[in-house]
């Protein structure tokens, strides 16, 4: 299974053809449904560990995640990040992780709550992306695959998109 | 005036306004520039026709952010999202510097940050004046707080006095790495116990 994180609108995935994946294959969150940020208050890890303590549909992102091989995510590319509401659902899912450290080639990063393997890749939309962007949003990337303690599968850039599915064909 | 951003959601108690606070003390030091810290809950939410004022009479701009699943903050992301679409033309090229800080141990974690606000001021024109990292912030913050000996913080206060001159000249830095002098391996320990009081006060 895997889950696509993104920032379209219902017309962006029909025209992408998106909205045709099969459901016993791709689950679906869409980034824009959320208007509640992260507050910061370790919730997840210490009060109700595993899940956010704000009651919305992204109460469980960390469990959904866990539920998955593999997560892509799709956003517009804004200046090396994510789109301010993919990366509020990632801040969101960080119960996927416990608070506890390790060292893990030589760097502080979080334990595994779910000891699964996970893939975690990209696809960056955007008209004028510049190479510093690009660069920054590869290293950003593979930062997340590292702190997930997963595996990065693939890094893509595009106009717009409508070419998201040939990339996860 | 220096406008500074706390772009926690924690709001007055976070470390980055903690760490804002180390910065202004420092500034003060050279010069009676003044501070202004605003929370960005209010600027994104409410308040932001006030802040493309306000931020047009500003020398320079600081944003005070913690490091979130290895970026900025999505709250963070949003307002430079919102001051490219609405206001870039009429954005002041002032500098712009980052105090951040992070869980982790190592402040070089911290890159890609960095990167994003300086990718920011290429698009919309304006000058990356450069930023300051402190690993394993919310210890640092702690044994400041409790004055603890400061050979522990002495390279801490360096770093940020570094930054506030440049602030405080308006000129670019590289970006500083900092961190206290307490080894990795007692700082995890340490965030350990903490995290375990918590859940077993929480059960
Ligand atoms: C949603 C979230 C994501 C975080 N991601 C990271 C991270 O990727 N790396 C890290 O070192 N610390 C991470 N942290 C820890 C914070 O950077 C750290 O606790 C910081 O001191 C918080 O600052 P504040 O009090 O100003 O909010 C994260 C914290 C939260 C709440």
């Amino acid at each position: 299974m895997k889950l696509i994180i993104h920032d379209l609108t219902e017309e962006q995935l029909k025209s992408s053809g998106l909205d045709t994946l099969p459901a016993d294959t791709y689950r679906f969150v869409n980034s824009l449904e959320i208007d509640r940020y992260c507050i910061g208050c370790f919730g997840c890890w210490l009060k109700t560990p595993g899940r956010c303590i704000i009651t919305d549909r992204f109460q469980q992102m960390g469990e959904l995640i866990a539920q998955v091989d593999e997560v892509v995510i799709i956003a517009k590319e804004t200046f090396g990040s994510y789109s301010s509401s993919v990366k509020n659902v990632l801040d969101r899912s960080i119960s996927y992780v416990e608070p506890f450290f390790e060292i893990r080639n030589g760097e502080m990063h979080h334990k595994e709550r779910y000891i699964k393997p996970l893939m975690f890749s990209a696809v960056f939309y955007g008209a004028d992306i510049t190479e510093a962007e690009e660069e920054t949003s590869r290293r950003l990337v593979q930062a997340n695959a590292v702190n997930l303690n997963g595996t990065i599968g693939f890094v893509k850039f595009m106009e717009s998109p409508d070419m998201v599915k040939e990339v996860l064909a | 005036m220096i406008y500074m951003i706390n772009c926690s959601y924690k709001g007055r108690t976070s470390n980055s306004r903690y760490f804002l606070g180390l910065l202004e003390k420092e500034i003060k030091k050279y010069s009676d520039t003044e501070c202004v810290v605003k929370n960005i809950k209010n600027i994104i939410v409410r308040g932001f026709d006030d802040f493309v004022e306000d931020i047009k009479g500003a020398e320079a701009l600081v944003i005070g952010a913690p490091l979130y699943v290895d970026g900025l903050p999505a709250q963070v992301v949003k307002l430079l999202e919102m001051i490219m679409e609405r206001c870039a033309d009429e954005f002041p090229a002032i500098p712009v510097y980052v105090v951040s800080n992070l869980g982790f141990y190592e402040p070089q974690q911290i890159r890609p940050l960095f990167d994003i606000v300086k990718n920011w001021c290429d698009k919309i024109g304006t000058v990356y004046g450069g930023g300051i990292a402190v690993g394993a912030g919310p210890m640092v913050r702690i044994i400041q707080e409790k004055s603890l000996p400061a050979v522990l913080y002495r390279k801490v206060d360096q770093d940020f006095s570094k930054l506030a001159k440049a602030v405080e000249q308006g000129q670019a830095v590289e970006n500083i790495y900092c961190s206290s002098a307490v080894p990795r391996g007692v700082y995890l320990k340490y965030a350990h116990k903490m995290f375990n009081k918590a859940l077993r006060e929480n059960k």
